[in-house]
């Protein structure tokens, strides 16, 4: 990961860490939103109250830019640095129908916000999303990936707006400057967005009490997301499970500093989800007809799933990767190519037993159809690693007859030719 | 990529186990003790551990990397950034195809942030008089610049030996490819 510029460190911390404001009601400009929703939709969906809040820094209104003589400008202009960056970016997703479809999430939750927000593919494993405060928000593939329908994609960008609309990027430039902290913005390394890169960190005591606060804003964020997202019309229940589906893949992941970080920066796991499950039965009469979105997603996000995968596998987290592939598989979308990612997974961590479990994986990808005409020559590699040739060369057979114009043919008929060692 | 080359450098550097850079001169020169090359023109190379790195015009804008025998578990880029060890990245195993070498490859640039790693062409080619293995690859760098780059190597006596050349797409890459193809055809062992 790059070590960021002092200009990024400030925003990427900025889009990490937390306000010091007390969890007053959050206060939301949303009505517009309200707005948009369909006639058919149940009653107004609540926002949390506007509370008197001692000097609260105010919720942000659409197309709201801040005073040029303000503090918070400098913060925008910082911002519109780290965009340009971003455009210009070797890992931006440029595909237009992806970009199309999550800007369309976005516009659905966002309502009057929609023009202020500007998304950014960010080709990446992991799952991340980051907002900056002048609206630019960057999603990871790996979210892409990791969400199983539109509902749940919508949990995070909406708990994106939340941090957007609710400026915690400004509240946390104030809070560290009144920390006497403002050296800890041009010391700490994080990369552009999100918790896999905090692992850049220095200053870790300043940063630990920084994440102490950033409990409050990430509550705020959960609990205005999900407002957004019910009067948006999808599923409130979809909130929780997407944060009980990246539990269970960071469980899995024992070693990962990862781990230990996002849980210290987001509130507790139990309290999380049961609050949220909570949040949602409280807003789900509101909700007309509680919508999944799991074809569109599926339409959307099914073409680049491998991709995405390969992705992942160049990463080698296998440990983050083996409950997530066993959920997509359950999910049955593109099952061949789920089982070959599987497969992959095993013929690349190569720990004992594995050779049998990637055969078994690339077999029941064969039966499912669907997968890459590589599941062959893969399982080639598994057979050659087991020393049985004869499979190994049947298996290499069958990739050169279906890519006969493979880039490696040349060495796949070498090694087919050489004798046994 | 490059920064990240530029950063792994610079940290050796003050590890004070990296040599800074010095000029190469166009006659035969030996390559971390393990074979040698005919250079054409003279390089600038520094030397880090069992790795060199050549550039004619900065790291940022193309880098001929020769790896000079990986062992069993060894990584190429053995650190991130700046000290932190690279725990995740993937290490070479003497039991490799060149599909799998050029896999390891891939995943190694992939973490150390280059974007779209991409091989293409694996095929049989010779590493100085032996038979070994060669193949193309691109990537994009974190800023948005496209490189390409080809990649000779070989499998000998259980280490893995490369000799990597990547640069700019735009102008460098087209512009020193051949004169890098004669370089690398002058590999002679001296072990």
């Amino acid at each position: 990961m790059k070590p960021a510029s002092p200009g990024v460190a400030v925003l990427a911390l900025l889009a990490l860490a937390a306000c010091q404001q007390p969890a007053t009601s959050p206060t939301l400009a949303i009505a517009a939103a309200e707005a948009t929703r369909p006639a058919s939709a149940g009653p107004p969906i609540a926002m949390p109250s506007l509370a008197p809040d001692g000097g609260a820094i105010a919720h942000l209104k659409p197309a709201e830019r801040p005073p040029i003589s303000s503090d918070e400008a400098g913060l925008w202009l910082l911002s519109d640095k780290y965009e340009d960056q971003l455009r210009t970016s070797g890992s931006m997703v440029r595909d237009p129908a992806l970009n199309d479809y999550v800007k369309g999430v976005v516009c659905r939750l966002a309502g009057a916000y929609c023009g202020d927000i500007r998304v950014y593919l960010v080709r990446r494993p992991g799952m991340n999303a980051s907002m900056v405060p002048n609206g630019t928000m960057a999603v990871w593939t790996g979210l892409l990936l990791r969400a199983r329908n539109e509902a749940q994609l919508a949990t995070i960008l909406a708990h994106e707006i939340g941090h957007y609309l609710r400026r915690h990027g400004v509240q946390a430039m104030r809070d560290a400057r009144d920390k006497s902290a403002a050296a800890l913005f041009f010391s700490v390394g994080f990369g552009v967005v999100g918790v896999p890169a905090a692992g850049d960190l220095v200053a870790l005591g300043l940063v630990g009490s920084m994440y102490a606060f950033s409990r409050d804003n990430e509550r705020e964020a959960d609990d205005i997301g999900i407002r957004i997202m019910a009067r948006a019309g999808y599923d409130p229940r979809e909130a929780a499970k997407v944060w009980a589906n990246l539990i269970a893949e960071v469980k899995n992941d024992e070693e990962s500093k990862d781990r230990a970080i996002f849980f210290a920066t987001h509130p507790e796991r139990e309290e999380r989800l049961e609050t949220l499950a909570a949040l949602a039965e409280s807003l789900l009469p509101a909700v007309a007809e509680p919508r999944l979105g799991r074809a569109e997603h599926e339409a959307a996000i099914g073409p680049h799933r491998l991709g995405f995968l390969i992705d992942e596998l160049q990463h080698r987290r296998y440990a983050r990767l083996e409950p997530l592939l066993g959920m997509l598989a359950a999910d049955g979308f593109r099952t061949g190519e789920v089982r070959y990612a599987e497969g992959e997974m095993y013929r690349l961590r190569g720990k004992e037993g594995d050779d049998a479990k990637a055969l078994a994986a690339y077999e029941a990808a064969e039966v499912s159809g669907g997968a890459p005409a590589e599941l062959y020559r893969s399982a080639g590699l598994v057979r050659l690693r087991q020393g049985d040739r004869a499979k190994a060369v049947s298996a290499f057979a069958r990739y050169l007859e279906l890519l006969p114009d493979a880039t490696d043919r040349e060495m796949i008929r070498m090694m087919m030719a050489q004798p046994t060692s | 990529m490059a920064r990240f080359l530029i950063l792994a450098f610079a940290a050796a550097l003050l590890a004070g186990c990296v040599e800074g850079y010095k000029l190469v001169s166009p006659e035969r020169t030996r390559v971390v003790n393990a074979f040698s090359v005919v250079p054409q023109t003279s390089w600038n190379r520094s030397i880090h551990g069992r790795v060199e790195s050549w550039t004619l015009d900065g790291p940022g804008l193309q880098e001929l990397r020769f790896v000079a025998g990986l062992d069993n578990g060894d990584r190429l880029f053995p650190t991130r950034g700046f000290a932190e060890p690279a725990k995740e990245a993937p290490a070479f195993r003497d039991t490799m195809t060149p599909i799998e070498i050029a896999e390891f490859v891939a995943a190694s640039y992939s973490q150390a942030g280059a974007h779209e790693f991409r091989t293409r062409n694996l095929r049989p080619a010779k590493f100085g008089p032996d038979d070994g293995f060669r193949f193309d690859f691109s990537f994009a760098t974190e800023g948005g610049l496209e490189w390409d780059g080809f990649a000779v190597g070989i499998v000998r006596s259980k280490r893995l030996y490369l000799a990597q050349f990547s640069a700019i797409r735009l102008h460098f890459f087209e512009r020193d490819r051949e004169a890098v193809e004669r370089l690398v055809g002058t590999i002679r062992w001296e072990t």
